[in-house]
């Protein structure tokens, strides 16, 4: 199988306090992995610095051949990520976020077609004309898995992404998750779901005061 | 009591030390040095307060002298009446429509979950309100006291004055109005309280309708009696009461027996507020007012983007039905974006900033001096760096959504500058059209230069917010506002395009000035690209 997410000696310090130690591993087309370890061991410092939302002292992320540090756009259009809390724009509704995602992604050929399949399977369909701050936890994290999915990527990032959501919601969650396997997507997911932990996916991962190990 | 004494208090002492940081005074410090300072302070603001108050006085003199030219104290009179009046009935009109006993979120989780007796806690809770509340009535009043007292110099011929008499009239003049306001606001606060604890039923409106009448009344037939109308004998009975005080204040009139009339009447007012808190509920109140409260919490300490974004979504409501989707792909989902967002969030300072923009774009045609010109252009900046970063600012608050999406950063930058920049080129370029044609001025030079100047102001502005981002903080949605030194920047990237045109002449000043602009404003978008791929 082809190897979709490289990450190699990836790291993050702050002064001389190491959120992150050098860190490698890869991940093949169609494999999930998920990711545990206490609050604050590193695992949203990970995601975040695969995603180059902050940035990383050291290492290289490489998606489906193209290196984050040389073809930044062409990563960022095979990478979506979710993030444990996400802020929605105050005067767009959700419809609109998720077409002004689109838009930029260049991913409006059937966009109609699939916002709505997308909001029905996550029960946001009756509010997709709502503004997200009145949404509760629950329903802006469904948002923002929607506003990942709605764009077309090879490599899929979730961070904590079962946290506010019904037992419902999360097996429709681990459903997606496995339909983008079959897909041949790769999934990076953190989680302190001990389901997840222990039974979902094809590799676990451990992060344990910044330092990353395949368990 | 005891403890909600002590919740005010450290509320109190919270607000006081807020207004004395801003001279840089810490109440809890106790060494020597500060309490030094605190001395000098203290002889400072008294010394540069009296001048400010003097100096406002000079005019006020000026201008009773004008528009009251027969009868200067009994004017003077009437007007504090009508500001009373026009204050009063504000302040009843918003005690009437929600609490006048404000909340925030922190009383609402502790203060209102407690059983206190709502007596107690109404009076405790008026006492700052009503501070903040009368300290504009007392610089009213002082500097009305003043202005007579240079009146009154005035006719003496202009002899050297007591300066010890001179302060005494001010002061005069705030001790009398000191209990009509605390007559005025108690009444309002009562009636709010007494309507809201009766559910703002309409029978229970009768009340303050009465209170609204009789006092308004009152206040009105003391204007009119002092501005010399002819009253019908009933109300010219009661006409003098209110006069009767503040000219006691502005006079060597008996000050002492007014204000034991007056005080007695605020007496009446407390116990009537007391009375009236029988049935006030804690809960409620924190329910109507606890936004309000919060947004003014969150607009002083310097969050004004989270106290607007509250307020904007406050003003949205809940559901919005998109009337305009358009096709459009890649950075032009930002303009599309910007659009929506403009469209939705316009409010009174939008119009504020296009105003100021027209009447710069006006003066840069009409006025034909470089001095003049560079002035306008300072104002321009400060604006102009403002409104063209705002929807920049924004995005960079919802960094996790906007770092994912496959756009250059000069693309996105451009894109989200397309519309503010586009609204600015535009009605500027309509200030200096209107300039042109009262002026019969040429309007080739300044337009020419106009796109290049916004360019390069939107860079300049674009690249020190980036410079000044940060990650952890753009994460939780704080991204940094436009600081002194950028504005500076900022200006003196404008200026220099007007300093071409207006120094060289012709044709060969204006396509010089648009060149010179154009090479600043690519620079500037340049750089800004740069940092923005830089935050860290």
């Amino acid at each position: 199988m082809e190897e979709r997410l490289l990450v190699q000696d990836l790291s993050k310090r702050y002064g001389q306090f190491v959120a992150l130690a050098p860190t490698s591993f890869s991940l093949k087309a169609g494999e999930i992995a998920t990711l545990s370890g206490q609050n604050g061991s590193g695992k949203t410092t990970l995601l975040t610095c695969i995603t180059k939302l902050i940035k990383p002292s050291s290492g290289k992320v490489v998606v489906d051949s193209f290196d984050m540090a040389v073809d930044e756009l062409e990563v960022r259009r095979r990478m979506a990520f979710v993030p444990d809390v996400q802020r929605f724009y105050t005067t767009l509704t959700a419809w609109e976020h998720l077409r002004y995602v689109a838009m930029a992604n260049n991913a409006l050929d059937g966009f109609d077609q699939r916002a709505e399949m997308l909001l029905k399977e996550f029960g946001l369909w009756e509010t997709r004309d709502h503004f997200p701050h009145n949404y509760s936890r629950g329903m802006q994290l469904k948002l923002s898995l929607t506003l990942a999915l709605i764009r077309p990527f090879t490599v899929l990032l979730l961070d904590e992404p079962t946290s506010a959501l019904d037992e419902e919601s999360v097996s429709l969650l681990l459903d997606k998750v496995l339909a983008l396997r079959d897909q041949g997507v790769s999934v990076l997911m953190s989680s302190h779901n001990p389901i997840i932990k222990q039974q979902f996916g094809d590799r676990q991962f451990l992060v344990e005061e910044g330092v990353l190990r395949e368990v | 009591m005891r403890a909600l004494h002590w919740i005010r208090s450290r509320q109190e002492m919270e607000e006081l030390s807020y207004w004395l940081s801003l001279v840089s005074y810490n109440p809890k410090d106790r060494s020597l040095d500060n309490r030094i300072y605190l001395v000098y302070l203290l002889v400072f603001f008294s010394v540069w307060w009296f001048m400010v108050l003097v100096w406002f006085a000079g005019t006020g003199a000026s201008l009773l002298a004008l528009v009251f030219p027969s009868a200067i104290l009994p004017g003077t009179i009437g007007l504090e009446l009508i500001i009373i009046l026009i204050w009063f009935l504000t302040l009843m009109v918003l005690s009437l429509l929600r609490s006048p006993v404000a909340f925030s979120e922190e009383d609402a989780y502790l203060v209102c979950q407690m059983p206190l007796k709502p007596r107690g806690l109404v009076l405790r809770w008026s006492l700052m309100p009503w501070v903040r509340s009368v300290i504009p009535f007392l610089i009213l009043a002082m500097v009305l006291g003043f202005s007579l007292a240079e009146v009154d110099l005035a006719r003496q011929g202009g002899t050297d004055p007591d300066i010890f008499a001179y302060i005494v009239r001010g002061l005069r003049a705030a001790l009398a109005m000191l209990p009509l306001h605390l007559a005025a606001f108690g009444l309002a606060w009562a009636n709010g309280v007494w309507f809201m604890s009766r559910q703002r039923r309409k029978a229970a409106g009768i009340v303050p309708v009465v209170t609204i009448g009789v006092v308004g009344l009152l206040i009105l037939s003391g204007a009119l009696a002092s501005f010399g109308a002819g009253l019908p004998s009933w109300m010219a009975a009661i006409s003098d009461v209110l006069p009767a005080v503040l000219r006691a204040g502005f006079t060597e009139g008996a000050l002492g027996s007014a204000l034991r009339i007056a005080g007695l009447a605020d007496l009446v007012v407390i116990l009537l507020l007391y009375l009236s808190a029988g049935r006030f509920s804690p809960s409620q109140a924190a329910q109507e007012t606890q936004s309000q409260e919060t947004n003014r919490n969150l607009r002083r300490y310097g969050f004004t983007n989270r106290g607007q974004d509250r307020k904007t979504q406050k003003r949205l409501g809940v559901v919005r039905r998109s009337a305009w989707l358009p096709r459009w792909q890649g950075s032009a989902a930002a303009i599309w974006k910007d659009l929506l967002q403009s469209w939705r969030s316009v409010n009174l300072s939008y119009f504020y900033h296009l105003l100021i923009f027209f009447s710069v774009g006006l003066g840069l045609v009409f006025i034909p001096s470089l001095g003049g010109r560079i002035f306008l252009i300072l104002t321009w900046a400060l604006q102009a760096t403002r409104f063209l970063t705002q929807r920049l600012k924004e995005d960079l608050t919802h960094w996790a959504l906007l770092r994912q999406l496959p756009l250059k950063p000069l693309d996105f930058i451009l894109a989200d500058l397309a519309f503010p920049g586009g609204l600015l080129l535009l009605v500027s370029l309509l200030g200096m059209a209107a300039g042109s044609l009262l002026g019969n001025q040429p309007l080739l030079s300044a337009g020419l230069s106009l796109p290049g100047m916004i360019a390069s102001t939107a860079g300049v502005s674009a690249f020190m917010i980036f410079r000044y981002s940060r990650i952890d903080l753009l994460l939780s949605g704080q991204a940094p506002s436009i600081n002194e030194l950028g504005v500076f920047i900022a200006a003196v990237c404008a200026v220099i395009p007007v300093a071409v045109y207006s120094l060289l002449p012709g044709f060969a000043g204006a396509i010089g000035g648009m060149v010179v602009s154009i090479l600043i404003g690519f620079i500037a978008l340049n750089a800004a690209g740069n940092a923005f791929r830089h935050i860290d």
